[in-house]
């Protein structure tokens, strides 16, 4: 007993680092929320489940849902991003602590339904798989959409690079031209590529694709915008000329002498003062 | 012990929070002023640097999105502007950079669907026509977009007539020793200068049709009509049209334009007005535009053909916009000569400078400026007064622009003019206050 005393505070201590190490081993870190609109909550085996905000992390082992009308994107660890549309459901299965980008990567990724929209990360791309319920996927530096319907049926769209797609029911396809879909049904193996089905497009448009309905171009700083957007940064991105507008007379350019345009003489009788 | 060390800690709590709060913030500074000022490639580095610590904040999101579009990386700038867009749904700039990004891709569908929202916000007419050209090589959007507007409104004018006030004039011709002419040249009281309440009305319509991703077609008409409730002459009625073919390329765009104007005072042809002009504009990413422009006139009075003359102008502009200041400088040369022998008094040669400046107050309001200053030189002796003009034309506004609603808006301005020349008769100062209400479409 008194042994057990006077050793108390290192087995305590001991104790709760080993706690505390097997918590770490079973909530490593996979990635990180980077929007959530809507509600989409994230839940490891065996523990109870979180709702997820921004910046919160997600763990190996997480599942994650979102409800309908939401939607979640986050960054994994290697840099690989994740959008997750509505209704989704999507699993963590494995993803490398340190994404060298060698042979010791793997990242296992599950989507049981709904859809999502991925560019990958630096992961090395022969360890990287995305399962549903009826194909795996593999890639090779890529973009890609998938979508998993209710009954399993899984269509993957390429957006760039190359994906590989296996049927769990045998058969495969390379998808390597943008824009185009294989689709797996269960039972079948993945068809040739081709056009999207409209619903399924319609699906992944939505996801963080939502429009307001009636929005005002505003100046900085008004209506909603917390920090400043307007001229002087967006056309970092112009491929037109800005700001040369003529007399004003168009949506958006004030009347008057504040809307000359730097070469309209005529307005405001400017250069010809019969013409007033 | 405690005591003292409690307040300490949480000073250097605060004090340390607000130091990484104000380091955050600055980092963002410095990022937005690299890429004002052109060096996107430090910027594009920075940017992945503060990646880890700053995504997710709209801002940075905003600012990592347009770099991203930059670098060419339009997946990474999807990502970013979608989620500036969700967050801040009224961002509309955050979601013209996301149609173009989503355009890049290839996914023209929901490049047309934000483009769509971007033409609805009433943007200004650059976007404007950038959306259209967009839409136009998608094949979403040839038939062009027609804006156009109606005012009416009310003022007063102290010199309908633009003459001098005075009763009198010395007279250029008067030589005092030898004292053969008059000192003075006494004006009739008939011929002075006028002041009276108007009103007026005026319309226009713009047409811009693309033909390609580049280029487009622009038309414009223009009618103003203005009525002197207190003189009988004077009464002006302006058409003005033009057609422009307008080319892009790249952040250039090259503009072809000829204008046609007939103005009738008094409900008699005054003065018929024939341009051909070319234009360019050029932005840099410091925030400045660039432009520059040519002009070729012909200019005709049908009842006093000796006024008739050819107008060669040229010019150069720079804009500059600093967050609600707008701010445009210019400079103009030109050179009239007469189109009939014996007009040379009414051909001038002339150089300008002008500054327009417009500063919004938020809430609708906004008030503008403007400053031109042109002096001329005439190529003739007038003949009566036997002496080659000089003229220094000063023409100075202050306005005031208040949107009441979308398409309404109410424009009140004070105009004042002072032509001084080196002949008396032609000296006046003329000041204008109108107000007038505005409905855009």
């Amino acid at each position: 007993m008194k042994l057990l005393k006077r050793y108390s505070v290192l087995v305590s201590a001991l104790l709760l680092g080993g706690m505390a190490f097997a918590l770490q081993a079973a909530n490593r870190p996979a990635g990180v929320v980077l929007l959530v609109s809507g509600q989409a909550n994230a839940q490891v085996t065996g523990e109870p489940a979180r709702a997820l905000n921004r910046r919160a992390e997600i763990y190996v082992g997480d599942r994650i849902n979102t409800s309908a009308d939401s939607q979640l994107q986050l960054r994994m660890k290697d840099g690989a991003m994740i959008a997750l549309g509505a209704n989704a459901e999507f699993t963590v299965k494995a993803y490398s602590d340190d994404a060298a980008g060698d042979k010791k990567d793997e990242a296992v990724l599950s989507l049981v339904k709904g859809g999502l929209r991925t560019i990958s990360g630096q992961i090395d791309k022969s360890a990287y798989s995305l399962e549903t319920p009826t194909a795996t996927l593999g890639i090779r530096g890529t973009v890609f959409d998938v979508f998993v319907k209710a009954d399993g049926t899984t269509v993957v769209i390429l957006r760039d690079g190359v994906v590989m797609v296996n049927g769990e029911s045998g058969g495969s396809q390379q998808l390597t031209k943008p824009g185009l879909a294989s689709v797996i049904q269960p039972g079948k193996a993945p068809t040739e590529p081709a056009t999207p089905p409209e619903d399924v497009l319609d699906y992944l448009r939505g996801i963080l694709g939502g429009l307001p309905d009636d929005v005002t171009w505003q100046a900085d700083g008004e209506g909603g915008i917390t920090f400043k957007a307007g001229e002087d940064i967006i056309n970092i991105i112009n491929d037109y000329p800005p700001g040369m507008t003529g007399d004003g007379d168009v949506p958006g350019v004030p009347a008057g002498g504040a809307s000359c345009g730097p070469n309209d003489f005529s307005c405001q009788c400017r250069l010809n003062p019969y013409g007033c | 012990m405690e005591k003292f060390l409690k307040p300490l800690v949480i000073a250097l709590a605060i004090t340390t929070g607000s130091v990484a709060v104000a380091a955050g913030n600055s980092d963002l500074e410095t990022l937005r002023n690299r890429m004002t000022s052109g060096d996107t490639q430090a910027a594009w580095k920075q940017a992945q640097q503060m990646r880890g610590q700053w995504e997710s904040d709209p801002e940075f999101d905003y600012l990592y999105g347009l770099l991203a579009y930059d670098q060419g990386m339009y997946n990474d700038a999807q990502f970013s502007l979608e989620r500036v867009t969700v967050a801040e749904p009224g961002n509309v700039q955050a979601r013209l950079a996301l149609a173009k990004s989503y355009y890049k891709l290839g996914d023209e569908h929901s490049a047309a669907r934000h483009f769509e929202v971007v033409k609805k916000s009433n943007p200004p007419a650059n976007v404007m026509r950038d959306v259209n050209h967009y839409m136009a090589e998608m094949g979403h959007s040839r038939s062009g977009s027609l804006t156009g507007f109606v005012e009416a409104g009310l003022g007063h004018d102290d010199n309908v007539n633009s003459t001098t006030g005075d009763s009198s004039i010395a007279n250029p011709s008067y030589n005092p020793l030898l004292a053969t002419s008059d000192p003075l040249i006494l004006l009739s009281p008939d011929s002075g200068r006028e002041s009276s309440n108007y009103n007026f009305l005026q319309g226009g319509l713009d047409y811009y049709q693309p033909l390609d991703s580049d280029t487009g077609i622009e038309a414009s008409g223009r009618v103003g009509m203005r009525h002197n409730f207190d003189s009988n002459d004077y009464d002006n009625n302006l058409y003005r049209g033009s057609v422009s073919v307008v080319q892009a390329i790249g952040k250039d765009q090259l503009r072809g334009t000829f204008t046609a104007l007939n103005n009738r005072t008094s409900d008699s042809d005054n003065q018929n007005y024939y341009s051909l002009s070319a234009d360019w504009t050029h932005y840099t990413y410091g925030g400045w535009s660039l432009s520059s422009a040519v002009f070729f006139n012909e200019i005709f009075y049908p009842d006093d053909d000796l006024r008739d003359i050819y107008q060669y102008i040229g010019n150069f502009a720079a804009q500059r916009r600093f967050g609600r200041l707008s701010n445009t400088f210019g400079l103009i040369i030109g050179d009239e000569s007469a189109r009939n022998n014996g007009g040379d008094q009414n051909a001038r040669s002339f150089t300008g400078a002008y500054y327009d400046v417009n500063y919004d107050l938020s809430g609708g309001h906004l008030v503008y400026g403007q400053i031109y200053y042109q002096d001329a030189h005439y190529d003739g002796a007038d003949p009566f007064f036997n002496q080659t003009q000089d003229t220094q034309f000063g023409q100075y506004t202050l306005g005031w622009d208040w949107h009441l609603s979308k398409p309404l808006r109410l424009r009140t301005e004070v105009i004042y003019g002072n032509n001084d020349s080196d002949i008396d008769y032609y000296s006046y100062e003329r000041t204008r206050v109108q107000t007038g209400l505005r409905y855009s479409f």
